[in-house]
């Protein structure tokens, strides 16, 4: 994540309460009040806000939100990410169904972000962040880092299903596979084509 | 130390804190482990007191929770206290809270075993209040076997009613009201309790009004409370002041008050101040170390009404 060249690098503020745990693909925990830097282009944090909810100090106790995935391009800048302050059980109800975060630069300037909850069910206490991101990115959530099918011209385009991982287990879904090799096709030329006949013809 | 809302620390969790709460959640259902762990190395207010390990609390609290569609949540909530335990010994339950309910929107009603709507009230900041109660309503009872409880939770009104039934026990019939509002840095309250105790004919009734408000470096408050025993028709009153500076990010100063005064006959009104100061860890401000001073003008008659020395305690709490 540490660029040589310091300059061309974006930075990015947690704000309190917040607690990141990947940080482009990479665990990363850093904490509120840090500052941590980022290469420049799309950016994937997972993150959660811990904070006291209560309404007395001897009633109050830690909880944390829902882990989210944040998704956003940037270059150059330095951001602030931060949460709403949260002091009660539906302050933080309301965080985790709204999922509101506020994104901006050092000027002030909103940056338009994807957000997304990272589920996990069952046990919380010892969570895989890493993998379940792997996972998430296989999904169609907008906050997904993807390599989406693009839409292929003339081609019958069901809703995009998620990719299928190489060597995963069970069968790869066959419409899915119609469909990439479709669009691939599509996008070749004449040449790389005429290529792909004749692996065709001589793997048979 | 109980009710202000301590506005001048910070209410986030520094970095390194493990996820809070939350144990298990799958298909609607949730499980929350909560605890409290505060252990005081204690010299009490008193004459001739010697120093003594004191254990305030020692909590385990568990919530469970079920989604059961339409906006509708199903709770529960058994907490254990093992205080009493740890300090003598003694047998008997450790039970603290345990209670179900159902929450709609921004309303919730439970019963079972769990504190009065006037627990809420009282804005005391002290660890230990040891010469007096912390208020009329912690002087009279905050808590019961058979409560039923209604909490109504909108964005800057807090309203609490309970009732304690009449039940078979001995532990007598109570209706508690508690209503809070914040304006701006400003938070009003006022509480008010209608008590019959087993054995008694009439009813003792306890109201009070409380307020605190944020200078952002600082918060003060105070409160009122008084009651009224129709059995007696002597009234007894309290009022509380207390002042929490956040001398810096992880350490609160507070300095306050505490004076009881009664119409009954012979009585003499006491007064109990205290002093502390509270140091949150950066990396951890769940935990926290703490030490206090307090003193009170209460003239014991167990020991020809010598007035009581200074107490002073330190102590450490975890909370996760």
């Amino acid at each position: 994540m540490i660029s040589a060249q310091a300059s061309a690098d974006t930075t990015l503020e947690l704000g309190s309460c917040l607690q990141t745990h990947v940080v482009n693909g990479q665990e990363m925990t850093a904490g509120a009040g840090e500052s941590i830097t980022l290469g420049n282009g799309t950016q994937q944090l997972v993150v959660d806000c811990t904070a006291n909810l209560g309404r007395s100090d001897d009633d109050t106790f830690p909880e944390t939100s829902e882990a989210f995935v944040l998704l956003f391009k940037a270059a150059d800048a330095n951001l602030t990410l931060s949460a709403p302050e949260l002091q009660t059980r539906r302050d933080m109800d309301s965080f985790n169904r709204k999922q509101n975060f506020r994104l901006v630069t050092d000027t002030g300037t909103p940056v338009n972000y994807q957000v997304d909850v990272l589920e996990k069910e069952g046990f919380q206490v010892f969570r895989d962040y890493p993998e379940e991101l792997a996972a998430f990115n296989r999904t169609e959530s907008p906050a997904a880092l993807l390599s989406r099918l693009p839409a292929s011209s003339g081609a019958n385009t069901n809703s995009a299903k998620p990719l299928p991982e190489a060597g995963s287990q069970g069968a790869v879904d066959q419409e899915t596979v119609r469909q990439m090799l479709r669009y691939w096709y599509l996008q070749a030329d004449t040449e790389t084509r005429n290529e792909w006949k004749n692996w065709i013809q001589s793997s048979n | 130390m109980k009710k202000l809302l301590l506005a001048v620390a910070v209410s986030s969790v520094a970095a390194g804190s493990a996820s809070a709460a939350t144990i298990y959640e799958k298909d609607g259902f949730t499980y929350k482990l909560n605890g409290d762990f505060q252990v005081q190395m204690r010299q009490a207010i008193g004459i001739d007191e010697r120093a003594e390990v004191e254990y305030d609390d020692l909590e385990l609290k568990n919530y469970v929770s079920y989604d059961v569609g339409n906006n509708l949540t199903a709770f529960g909530r058994v907490d254990f206290g093992f205080k009493k335990a740890a300090e003598d010994g003694s047998r008997g339950s450790n039970l603290e809270e345990a209670y179900v309910g159902m929450k709609y929107g921004v309303a919730s009603f439970s019963f079972g075993k769990q504190n009065f709507a006037g627990d809420e009230f009282g804005v005391e900041e002290a660890y230990e209040v040891e010469t007096i109660d912390e208020d009329r309503f912690d002087g009279i009872e905050t808590s019961g076997d058979d409560t039923v409880r209604v909490d109504v939770e909108l964005d800057n009104v807090y309203i609490a009613a309970s009732h304690e039934m009449d039940a078979k026990d001995t532990d007598g019939e109570y209706y508690d009201l508690f209503a809070a509002t914040d304006i701006a840095d400003l938070t009003l309250a006022a509480a008010y309790q209608q008590a019959k105790k087993a054995g008694n004919a009439d009813s003792l009734d306890t109201w009070g009004v409380s307020a605190s408000y944020d200078f952002g470096f600082m918060n003060l408050a105070a409160d009122y409370s008084l009651t009224d025993d129709n059995n007696t028709n002597f009234e007894t009153e309290q009022y509380n002041v207390a002042a929490v500076f956040g001398v810096a990010s992880t350490t609160d100063v507070a300095v306050g008050m505490g004076n009881k005064d009664s119409d009954a006959t012979g009585y003499e009104d006491i007064t109990e101040w205290y002093a502390n100061v509270t140091y949150k860890f950066p990396e951890a401000k769940n935990v926290r170390v703490f030490a206090e001073v307090a003193d009170s003008d209460y003239k014991d008659p167990k020991a020809n009404n010598e007035e009581v020395d200074m107490g002073m305690l330190a102590g450490l709490r975890v909370k996760f």
